[in-house]
């Protein structure tokens, strides 16, 4: 902050028993409500994978490993589990690539144009997603949009099959997180001081040289959160392969909410969940070790 | 030079091509919505309003519509609330344990909603609470709350310390100060903060279907039903209006916090 050192500022609670105790009274409903609505019912999955089911299909509160053996004896769960990180990763990638220049060519636009396109790059996330979703049904369909164009032009006997497979799946997904992943790319290229590219130049580096030694590597860390961020959200998204996927499209996400709202099975599904939370626990472990945690979450400058 | 221009003009096109992507999807949804077709055609066998006139008839949709708002001015106006005094608190104060507060308020938008859906609803059966309405608001402030403590924070960081102080020094009380000049340099985002956690509570899906107690439904989850059924074109308006109604919000909250912004209060002039 900018504020000459050794000046003890009057706005700025720094010392007393009163501010402190101001300064977290003010805190506590918030910390309550993460404490009581986020991370009590992450702690209530990890008790209830470690209970069974009576065969009348209540839960029965006695300790048992019956459903981690479930989970890891079952080739099944492995099968859908790898399907779905496949899914995941093809999405994370394909953000990224595309991502990318749209992130870059905004931080080069003059303010006035950059604040459109930045108020641009939030509005789809204004716009229901299961609407967003849905939108690719008249599109992708038998007599769809695409199909409709190839066919009338001649191109086509029969029609593509573009809607409920793998494909659909994942430009629905590509189209849900890509902005995200733009957010999150931009964030990073903020940190970028244009004079260091200018240096850069100055040094006799090409522009290709000069993006790479400079802007791609301070502004990474922008990149790695969008894609923890964007791997994360497809593990865990249903309603999109709900709505464009094909009658055998269960991905992870579809498994745990059949389990849940299907058959009722709540130990079963506390541990399926469980597996979300590992493998979002260990991205942000990797990244808080390779990037810091504080790079995270920060402000989107226009 | 040329070359320059050449990578620039590529990069310009690849960005229309992007934002076309994520935004046009849901215009052929608008224009669907006016076929006379009851199923998708292109192009449009005519155009009607029927498909619109035809919503307000129907009881299920003008439940859910009900269902929906009231949830989510109760969740956008509790989170808003709950996130700017913790934001204050954050920027405001250097306390031991600030980081990790810090930390702990915006990790959540982490958490993909299906587990804290399916978190939440074995949390409130563990202490024997069945599904109601209070559990959906709970809820939705869950995970609304840490994009308030974001934006709003970020907007308290970047006002300057020095107008605060000059208050304090002529003798304001931090509440006073609070009142007269931290509020309304932060009213912008704090008002962006209230109509995003509104419209996200409005959309959110994937974890009220968790949620949702057996006889109430949401503007989202009728939509999620009307699918398994059929596509035809009431759904299409049905999400027309919705698209209308977001990006309308989304365009009143950019022009009513530019106008609410310090500096075009200063071209106004002074209060008289």
């Amino acid at each position: 902050m900018g504020m000459a050192s050794g000046v003890v500022s009057k706005s700025l609670g720094t010392g007393g028993q009163g501010e402190r105790i101001l300064a977290w009274s003010l805190a506590a409903p918030a910390l309550c409500c993460v404490a009581a609505f986020v991370l009590a019912p992450i702690l209530s999955l990890g008790i209830y994978s470690f209970w069974g089911r009576l065969p009348t299909g209540a839960v029965d509160h006695v300790f048992t490993l019956a459903n981690w053996r479930e989970l890891f004896g079952d080739i099944f769960y492995a099968t859908i589990l790898a399907k779905t990180l496949r899914l995941a990763a093809v999405v994370t990638v394909i953000c990224a690539i595309v991502g990318y220049g749209p992130a870059y060519y905004i931080t080069l636009l003059p303010p006035p144009r950059r604040a459109i396109l930045v108020a641009l790059l939030f509005l789809p996330s204004w716009i229901s997603y299961v609407v967003r979703s849905m939108s690719w049904l008249p599109i992708l369909g038998k007599e769809g949009l695409i199909n409709s164009v190839l066919a009338g032009s001649g191109l086509l006997a029969e029609p593509l099959p573009l809607l409920y497979n793998d494909f659909s799946v994942t430009v629905g997904m590509v189209q849900f997180l890509l902005p995200l992943m733009i957010v999150n790319i931009y964030i990073g290229l903020q940190a970028v001081d244009p004079k260091l590219v200018d240096a850069a130049r100055t040094l006799g580096a090409t522009g290709l040289q000069a993006f790479f030694a400079v802007t791609f590597r301070i502004a990474w860390p922008g990149l790695a959160a969008g894609c923890l961020l964007t791997f994360i959200l497809a593990m865990g998204a249903y309603i999109t392969p709900l709505i464009l996927g094909g009658p055998g499209a269960t991905f992870y996400a579809n498994l745990v909410f059949e389990t849940f709202l299907s058959h009722q099975d709540w130990p079963f599904g506390a541990t399926l969940s469980l597996v979300i939370i590992f493998f979002l626990a260990a991205g942000l472990t990797g990244y808080a070790r390779l990037a810091g945690l504080s790079t995270m979450f920060r402000e989107v400058r226009r | 030079m040329t070359r320059r221009r050449i990578v620039r003009s590529l990069l310009g096109a690849m960005t229309l091509a992007v934002f076309l992507f994520m935004l046009a999807p849901v215009l052929v949804v608008v224009f669907q919505a006016f076929n006379d077709s009851p199923t998708s055609t292109f192009p449009l066998t005519g155009v009607t309003l029927r498909w619109f006139t035809a919503l307000p008839d129907d009881p299920a949709i003008v439940g859910a519509l009900r269902t929906s708002l009231a949830l989510a001015a109760w969740a956008s106006v509790l989170s808003t609330l709950i996130g700017t005094t913790a934001a204050y608190a954050l920027a405001r104060f250097r306390f031991r344990g600030r980081n990790f507060v810090q930390l702990l308020l915006t990790i959540p938008i982490l958490v993909p909603h299906i587990v804290l859906g399916v978190g939440l609803l074995l949390a409130f059966r563990f202490v024997g609470l069945a599904k109601s309405f209070p559990l959906l608001i709970v809820g939705h402030i869950a995970i609304t709350l840490p994009f308030v403590v974001l934006t709003t924070g970020h907007r308290l960081q970047a006002i300057p310390l020095q107008i605060e102080e000059a208050a304090r020094t002529l003798g304001a009380n931090r509440l006073q100060t609070f009142k007269a000049i931290t509020l309304p340099l932060a009213l912008p985002a704090i008002l962006t903060s209230l109509m995003f956690a509104f419209m996200s509570s409005f959309d959110e899906v994937t974890a009220t279907l968790f949620w949702l107690p057996a006889n109430i439904e949401t503007i989202p989850s009728h939509i999620m039903a009307m699918l398994q059924f059929s596509v035809d074109q009431k759904i299409n308006s049905l999400a027309s209006a919705l698209i209308l109604g977001s990006v309308g919000l989304a365009f009143v909250t950019v022009l009513a916090s530019r106008a609410l912004s310090a500096d075009a209060r200063l071209k106004r002039g002074p209060r008289t």
